[in-house]
């Protein structure tokens, strides 16, 4: 038998049995999946050492950190011998036979071997007694699996080659699966330890905003000693004070798919806390739900953020001192009006009228006053986190004609038409009434201050089933992409210059944005038809905000 | 005879312009300038309502109204409160204290008297 070359297998002539390939892949399937390289190697190399009834079995990999080629399993070698079978490789160099710790016979030499060969069958005694099949890992060859018969066996047949290279491209598939676990693994532990070990406090989340990881730094600057966190909701976890700015920041940043940061004095169970937050979006689904990580650091010690803080809370205060300031005077201011009429001053009827018209003027006037010192107060909460809703079911439509309506001198006065598309059977939505409506009031008379004269401005309506959306559109000046979002910032003017035509102190549309976010929606600025501006404001259905 | 309305509020202003307003809607009007005072009238006087400014010296109204309830002889009057914060905190420690609602500053005169309506009816 010495010498002869293989011969196609069996008596009959044919390849191999497909009862061959059906038990090497029934035995191989398990191994894919394995997790770790040590297992899968251990397992190919016995299975495959039993299904061509071989005395040995190996396989070797080249290690590209170590620039080594290594024995990873041989079912001849004792295993605790492996790891320490290994040596430098040189360029080209794909794979050898190890039979023990001194012999390092080396069958190959480079991949073009494998290139032109794909297996190798090679002859020891003086028959084929040795198969060697290349491990292709990403359209190169990794490394090799060797098996081997003894002296005496008998001769391995071009089918076996055949049938070695067919487990082998499994067996190559799981070891990439086992090494991409093993790295995941590697980069997870030390990303793990780096987070550990930052001076900042970091806390990652899941999609409905349940605590899925906190470092060190964050349980020590905002936690308990030993708080139990880990599938808590962060609502629970933190201070509500501390939540609610970073709700926005989280709601803010998942919108705009973007970092977002905030600096915010907040006083906490620990006495007055300056933070700096950070929130970013992680892994974001398609369907907008998203992972996050907060990144929160103490700041208070910094001495610019000590001078900023000051000003900031003589800011704060002050904005605050004023509004109540100006309600007293407004309130004497309103509750006279009515009292005209009971005066007697109308002697006639074009005094009358005129006190008619007077009053009206003191009405309006007063109540934009009032507009100006609630919106103010209310960002002052915002910018404090300490504004909650109060919310309750609401037909929509009721409350948009409401605010239109308020709004239908302004209107009247630029001769805007409305353009009503209502949804049909919009459902009722919770929100806060007075919140909703004052967001809903920004929007219009923006709308309206820039609507040219005449146009119409669009009001629709509709529903997905999961949000209610409201379409405003005017046809207006169009609105750069780039400041599509710098109008939502706080105290923007689209036009700086000082005839400008529009007014305002440019809170309106920083408070509707939040007050969207606040609600779990979003505000958004579009391009609808034929050079119409849309501002999108969208409320999720069907969860009412979550301070009801 | 109109119903006896309290109107205790520490800013002149703000007093006279709700008494003239609910005047002229045929209430009877007696009006406190602080806490203490309100208190006193309240037992005095004993107004169907009580419309009570939160923040007021001496007194503050989150206070009064806790001893007017306190007291069998004033504790069935309806206290609305008054104030200028908008905060939903306010609010809540004013209905805690007892008041039956909760008016923010610069209110319209008419949803004053609306309300009113709604209470003493």
């Amino acid at each position: 038998m010495g010498g002869r070359a293989a011969q196609p297998n069996g008596m009959n002539g044919t390849s191999i049995a497909a009862d061959d390939y059906l038990r090497l892949f029934e035995a191989l399937s398990p191994l894919v999946g394995a997790t770790s390289l040590d297992k899968l190697s251990r397992g190919a190399t016995r299975l495959v050492a039993d299904l061509l009834q071989a005395e040995a079995c190996s396989i070797v990999l080249y290690d590209a950190k170590h620039r080594q080629l290594r024995l990873r399993a041989a079912t001849h070698i004792p295993e605790a011998d492996w790891a320490s079978i290994r040596h430098d490789a040189n360029e080209g160099l794909v794979g050898s036979v190890f039979r023990s710790r001194s012999d390092k016979a080396l069958l190959l030499k480079s991949e073009a071997e494998f290139e032109e060969r794909g297996v190798v069958l090679k002859e020891r005694y003086g028959h084929p007694s040795c198969v060697i099949a290349p491990l292709r890992i990403d359209k190169r060859t990794r490394g090799v699996m060797n098996i081997a018969k003894r002296r005496t066996g008998t001769p391995f047949t071009q089918d076996d080659a055949r049938l070695a290279e067919a487990a082998c491209r499994v067996i190559a598939a799981g070891i990439k699966n086992a090494e991409d676990f093993e790295e995941s693994v590697q980069v997870h532990d030390r990303l793990e330890e780096i987070l550990e070990s930052l001076h900042i406090g970091v806390v990652a989340f899941d999609q409905e905003l349940r605590v899925t990881h906190v470092n060190q730094r964050f349980r020590e600057l905002l936690l308990e000693p030993g708080a139990r966190v880990r599938g808590r909701k962060l609502r629970k976890v933190l201070e509500p004070g501390l939540f609610y700015v970073c709700k926005r920041l989280i709601q803010d940043s998942i919108h705009r798919r973007a970092v977002k940061q905030e600096r915010s004095v907040l006083l906490l169970g620990r006495g007055e806390m300056t933070l700096e937050i950070t929130a970013s979006p992680a892994q974001c689904a398609g369907d907008g739900q998203c992972d996050g990580l907060l990144m929160i650091e103490d700041v208070g010690q910094d001495e610019e953020v000590k001078r900023l803080r000051e000003a900031d809370s003589i800011k704060g205060g002050f904005l605050r001192t004023i509004s109540h300031e100006l309600r007293t005077p407004l309130t004497v201011i309103r509750g006279a009006i009515p009292l005209l009429k009971g005066c007697g001053g109308a002697v006639n009827d074009s005094s009358a009228k005129m006190l008619g018209k007077v009053e009206d003027l003191l009405r309006t006037n007063v109540n934009r006053l009032s507009g100006v010192v609630n919106t103010i107060l209310d960002v002052v909460e915002i910018d404090n986190g300490s504004l909650r809703l109060n919310c309750c079911p609401v037909d929509l439509h009721g409350m948009m004609r409401e605010e239109i309506e308020r709004l239908s001198e302004a209107a009247a006065r630029k001769n805007v038409r409305w353009a009503f598309g209502w949804g049909p059977d919009l459902p009722e939505v919770a929100v806060d009434r007075q919140r909703l409506g004052q967001a809903l009031h920004e929007l219009f008379d923006n709308a309206i201050k820039f609507s040219p004269p005449g146009a119409p401005i669009n009001v629709r309506t509709y529903t997905d089933g999961e949000t209610v959306s409201i379409w405003i559109g005017n046809y207006g000046e169009p609105i750069a992409k780039k400041k599509r979002d710098e109008i939502f910032e706080k105290f923007y003017q689209l036009d700086q210059s000082t005839t400008r035509e529009t007014s305002g102190v440019g809170l309106g549309l920083y408070l509707a944005r939040n007050v969207a976010l606040l609600h779990r929606g979003s505000l958004d600025v579009i391009d609808g038809e034929r050079g119409e501006t849309v501002f999108l404001l969208k409320l999720p259905l069907g969860q009412p905000c979550a301070e009801c | 005879m109109g119903k006896k309305i309290l109107v205790a509020d520490d800013e002149d202003d703000v007093k006279v312009v709700v008494q003239l307003f609910l005047e002229s809607k045929g209430f009877e009007i007696v009006t406190a300038y602080d806490g203490l005072d309100a208190l006193d009238k309240a037992r005095k006087e004993r107004p169907d309502l009580i419309l009570l400014d939160l923040m007021m010296p001496v007194v503050d109204g989150f206070e009064v109204c806790k001893k007017l309830k306190a007291h069998p002889e004033t504790a069935a009057i309806p206290v609305v409160m008054i104030s200028a914060s908008a905060q939903a905190e306010s609010k809540q420690r004013g209905l805690d204290a007892g008041a039956v609602d909760y008016i923010i500053k610069p209110f319209q005169p008419e949803a004053l008297d609306t309300l009113i309506h709604k209470i003493l009816d």
